[in-house]
């Protein structure tokens, strides 16, 4: 590919050899170093192609080897160039079209991030713009350590960033820092106590000295898991406790809805405004006149693609949607329906770990409001930490 | 392992006449080099001579094409169904 860019940047020629003795010129040519390809035999002859500069210097021994050469075809810049040589307009558009390319090779017309998998892309494309580097920003502006300097600060994240540019496009290489998860602090020593009343129905204790046993009834904030040991000889020791210990729990729980509902909705119509982006400007295709009242907006850009990259032409379109309040009285059953879903949502969210042994379930409704009273009792882990101050 | 002095004098004979002989490689019967040419003399598409120091060897075949030419070397790229040496 770059050897035929070569040659056609440099011209050449495509000629017949005619005479009585062609295989001497064939010779000849070898004999002064002289380049040709594609020799092919013809009638009586050969055609083959040769370099323009090698031809013009080929006549003396054509002559010598007593042979006739004619050119059948021409090709290369210098040949396209006199062909369109009267066609200024072609020409003016060329050059000016190298000089844009020129001007435009100057800015960063595309910014990547790679490696950026827990960070906002969004968030990081902003925090470069309040750094002065943007789509459309000269590159000989920027400071790019500055620049690298400043993200660091403004995102603790991040271990390594790098901003690299090829051409027009930049690349921030991010590294993200890899935080190991604290553990306990093992060194400080302390009880489990009872965070709830309650009928003690399993114990596992990994750690410290059990003071209650399966089937006792507890209160809260009874001790149970002592974190103080003692050895045989008398000695206290002081460990962290770490203990599972399950009991049956009263909990009682209560919803309640409004019967009057106001929902808000989204209204079907809503206004599109669109506008054209091209390198550092965007022109509105789509006018619109704003309405009175809440609104709802969302925005998407859509640029066009060459490959991975993004072109700085694209277009942006944002949707407003006006929002409307609808009042709804909710019936009987609809207003028991939501309680439920309600309590379903507590047990699946609030008490994940627990298991549910029981629930006594009452309906009331009053005519505003309509209530869910649940008596529950939970099978949980009722145990929680609780640091233990030493004096020595 | 000692050589005698007649298997010498051969070895030294063949050196000296694989001197100037020319190197025929030929690629099944789909390409040949040529090294140590010193000159086409006749290309057509059944038939290619080469000129050496010691011998013309000609090329028979069909779709006989010059690949390659240099000053001391040829290669040729067709169908070769018959070479012929002439001393």
């Amino acid at each position: 590919m770059i050897l035929k860019l070569i040659r056609w940047i440099r011209g050449y020629v495509v000629f017949a050899v005619s005479g009585r003795f062609p295989e001497r010129f064939i010779n000849l040519l070898n004999m002064n170093g002289i380049v040709y390809w594609d020799l092919l035999p013809e009638n009586g002859g050969y055609h083959g192609t040769m370099l323009l500069s090698d031809y013009r210097s080929i006549r003396r021994l054509a002559r010598r080897a007593g042979v006739r050469l004619r050119v059948k075809k021409r090709r290369g810049l210098v040949f396209f160039i006199r062909k369109y040589r009267r066609r200024k307009g072609l020409f003016i558009g060329a050059v000016a079209a190298a000089l844009i390319i020129a001007f435009l090779s100057q800015f960063i017309w595309v910014i990547r991030f790679e490696g950026a998998s827990g960070l906002s892309e969004s968030e990081l494309r902003k925090a470069l713009s309040d750094n002065g580097f943007h789509t459309g920003v000269l590159k000989s502006s920027v400071d790019f350590d500055s620049l690298e300097r400043n993200m660091l600060l403004k995102f603790p994240e991040i271990r390594w960033l790098s901003v690299n540019t090829m051409n027009n496009v930049a690349t921030v290489e991010i590294r993200e820092k890899h935080r190991a998860p604290e553990p306990p602090d093992q060194s400080k020593p302390c009880n489990i106590k009872a965070a709830f009343d309650g009928v003690i129905t399993k114990t596992t204790v990994y750690n410290g000295k059990l003071e209650t046993q399966k089937g006792s009834a507890v209160s809260k904030n009874q001790l149970l898991v002592s974190a103080v040991i003692e050895g045989t000889n008398e000695d206290l020791t002081y460990v962290r406790s770490d203990a599972e210990i399950f009991a049956d729990v009263r909990v009682n729980k209560e919803f309640n809805i409004p019967i009057t509902n106001y929902n808000i909705t989204g209204a079907d119509n809503y206004i599109e405004k669109s506008k054209a982006n091209f390198l550092w400007f965007s022109f509105p295709w789509q006018l619109a006149v704003p309405q009175n009242g809440v609104e709802v907006s969302n925005f998407y850009t859509y640029a066009l693609s060459g490959g991975e990259i993004n072109l700085p032409l694209g277009k942006s379109t944002s949707h407003r949607f006006y929002l409307e309040k609808n009042e709804k009285k909710l019936t009987n059953n609809e207003a028991k329906e939501l309680l439920r879903t309600r309590a379903a949502l507590f047990e699946c969210f609030c008490e994940p770990k627990s298991r549910v042994k029981s629930r006594d379930v009452k309906y009331l409704i009053s005519d505003n409001n309509a209530t869910l009273k649940i008596n529950y009792i939970l099978n949980k882990d009722i145990g929680v930490e609780q640091e233990l101050v030493v004096k020595r | 392992m000692k050589k005698s002095k007649r298997e010498k004098g051969k070895s030294d004979l063949s050196m000296e006449l694989l001197g100037s002989q020319p190197i025929v490689e030929f690629t099944g019967n789909r390409r040949v080099l040529v090294e140590g040419s010193t000159g086409v003399l006749r290309y057509e598409d059944e038939i290619v001579s080469i000129n050496t120091r010691s011998m013309v060897i000609s090329f028979h075949g069909r779709g006989l094409t010059l690949k390659c030419i240099s000053p001391t070397a040829v290669i040729i790229d067709g169908f070769i169904t018959e070479t012929e040496f002439i001393n």
